[in-house]
């Protein structure tokens, strides 16, 4: 089973202190939530797990084996990584094109474009994530919550056992979101360790196995989402007041107000 | 828009080059004479040129596509970034400095030499102005003069002291083929093609961002440098045999996306095929243009340059229209 340690990260970018001591282990079969404000570290955070920045202090171990000694080619087949925006939208290329092109890395030899199998494979993604109708469609076409679901898609191409996904949800609706945390659920059911950073404490508490919250660079605390999004934690870390609603056996904040503690 | 069957699209781009190619070798200012001894020393040289349009359009219709993967930018191409200039003056240098008759290769090698020194200031100036799709274009356009102006300058001293004739080369042209000319960027075509395809998955990727790239087990910067070392052999060896070949390396990958869609494993023969139907049509509209007005040679180049430019502002349009000039 996959095992994924972070072990004492810290983390400065020049003259400022972005991740301090961070430690904590995920393994596969969970879907962990990193929650935590702007600008406390989650996207470097994520960055580093991924093997794209390297720790000042510290180490990332997958299954025993230091991530950022690995090749990129050998860290991609097993880590992906889905950035919260598409900087580019390539050059006309397909939305099955993109999300197929994925699965570049395990290729060998004088390939230039996606597989056959592997377009078919990225049609059925878009489909489950329910943009099957856009596969055909230059990707610079699509609206940001269309091209959210396709990155999202791209992300599970690669079928590697670590999933790291940066806001999967900003550009949704209620239902994209629900639609997205189904899919990344049922991911980490088939084994997969899956990582997302958000804001969205609503949805961590209905579908996180383990809640990791940063503040300021910190972990501030870890665990399944009943005992760590308590009043007193949300009240520190975001400043808001939250009520509690108990159904079902979940436990989940309902933000009220602002409450300036921070 | 509503595009036509890939086959259909082959067939209609096939036809049209074989009888381009007909027509290069069935007219010229001296006739169709096959029985004859001159005639057929006509003929042979207008197989030659025909040989060189068609190849120097492919060369430049794949350094066009390699750089505008490279830099995710549907507008850049070497002649709007400045490497085809620096190309040009790199290799004619060279000429001057031999007094017209430099070593075999060196000509070769200070174009490439040129050509990417005129791609690294382009792009120092862009990251100056940020690395938006405009700003690589106004860096491009503003490096590419500076080496159009000394381009000229050079040629003047190339008449001057090496009694090379080097003005025409300017504007490109296909008339000056010989066998030479024509192994070099046949060459240059078919090794072009092999080398692009080993970097053909990491160029597309580096489409999305370099950070996608990296992400998905493509280092950027190593696919960047050799996508961009291949354009600018390719680019030295069309300004070599054929000169300064404007807009075919612009027109050629943006027709066949247009035409066959994005992504380079259908584009890419697509963009061969339309550079050296674009060649070799330049150059017969060339040589009809001579014959109707009587001028002794029109350079293919001037062809491209002006038709091109119209394609360019067609695509400009398109791209304001389909949602802003840095979207797609």
């Amino acid at each position: 089973m996959t095992v994924l340690n972070v072990v004492n990260v810290t983390f400065s970018y020049p003259g400022r202190r972005v991740l301090e001591d961070i430690e904590f282990t995920i393994k596969g079969g969970e879907l962990a939530v990193v929650l935590g404000p702007n600008g406390s570290g989650k996207t470097t955070l994520l960055k580093i797990i991924a093997g794209l920045l390297r720790p000042d202090n510290g180490t990332v171990l997958l299954d025993g084996i230091t991530i950022h000694d690995m090749s990129i080619v050998e860290r991609a087949r097993k880590i992906v990584y889905v950035p919260s925006e598409l900087p580019l939208r390539g050059l006309g290329q397909s939305v099955a094109e993109f999300v197929a092109s994925s699965r570049y890395v395990h290729y060998r030899g004088l390939v230039i474009g996606p597989r056959r199998e592997d377009l078919e494979y990225a049609r059925k993604l878009l489909d489950m994530l329910e943009v099957g109708h856009l596969a055909n469609k230059p990707l610079y076409t699509t609206s940001s919550g269309e091209l959210q679901r396709a990155l999202i898609a791209h992300g599970l191409a690669r079928n590697a056992d670590v999933m790291i996904i940066d806001e999967p949800t900003s550009h949704q609706d209620m239902y994209g979101k629900l639609l997205i945390y189904h899919v990344l659920k049922k991911a980490a059911s088939d084994g997969k360790a899956v990582i997302v950073a958000t804001h969205d404490m609503i949805l961590a508490s209905l579908y996180a196995d383990r809640v990791i919250v940063l503040f300021n660079g910190s972990k501030v605390v870890e665990g399944d989402p009943r005992s760590v999004l308590t009043k007193d934690v949300l009240a520190k870390v975001y400043g808001v007041e939250v009520a509690l609603a108990s159904f079902n056996g979940y436990t989940v904040p309902v933000p009220l107000k602002p409450a300036r503690k921070r | 828009m509503k595009r036509l069957s890939i086959k259909l699209t082959y067939a209609i781009l096939l036809t049209a080059f074989l009888i381009l190619i007909v027509l290069s070798i069935l007219i010229g200012p001296l006739g169709f004479h096959p029985g004859t001894s001159i005639g057929s020393l006509v003929i042979k040289h207008r197989v030659m040129r025909t040989l060189l349009a068609l190849s120097t359009g492919g060369v430049l219709a794949l350094a066009g596509m390699l750089v505008q993967y490279s830099v995710s930018n549907p507008l850049a191409s070497p002649d709007l970034l400045g490497v085809l200039q620096g190309a040009y003056v790199g290799s004619m240098l060279a000429v001057i400095a031999y007094r017209g008759s430099p070593p075999l290769g060196l000509p070769l090698t200070a174009g490439f030499v040129g050509g990417l020194l005129a791609y690294a200031l382009t792009m120092m100036l862009a990251s100056r102005i940020g690395f938006s799709r405009a700003g690589v274009i106004l860096a491009g356009i503003t490096v590419a003069s500076l080496f159009s102006g000394v381009s000229a300058f050079i040629a003047l001293l190339a008449e001057a002291y090496a009694g090379v004739n080097a003005a025409i080369f300017l504007v490109g042209t296909f008339a000056y083929a010989t066998q030479e000319s024509v192994v070099v960027v046949l060459t240059g075509l078919v090794l072009g093609v092999i080398a692009s395809s080993l970097v053909a998955r990491g160029l597309d990727l580096i489409s999305y961002g370099d950070e996608v790239a990296l992400a998905a087990g493509y280092n950027p910067a190593i696919v960047r440098v050799v996508a961009t070392s291949i354009a600018a052999l390719l680019s030295a060896a069309s300004v070599y045999a054929s000169g300064i070949v404007y807009f075919v390396a612009l027109v050629a990958p943006n027709a066949a996306r247009i035409l066959v869609g994005g992504h380079p494993r259908i584009s890419l023969p697509v963009t061969l095929l339309l550079g050296s139907l674009i060649g070799v049509g330049a150059d017969v509209v060339s040589r009809v243009v001579a014959l109707t007005t009587g001028l002794g040679e029109v350079p293919g180049g001037l062809v491209t340059a002006i038709t091109g430019s119209i394609f360019l502002a067609y695509m400009l349009m398109r791209m304001g229209a389909g949602g802003g000039f840095d979207r797609a």
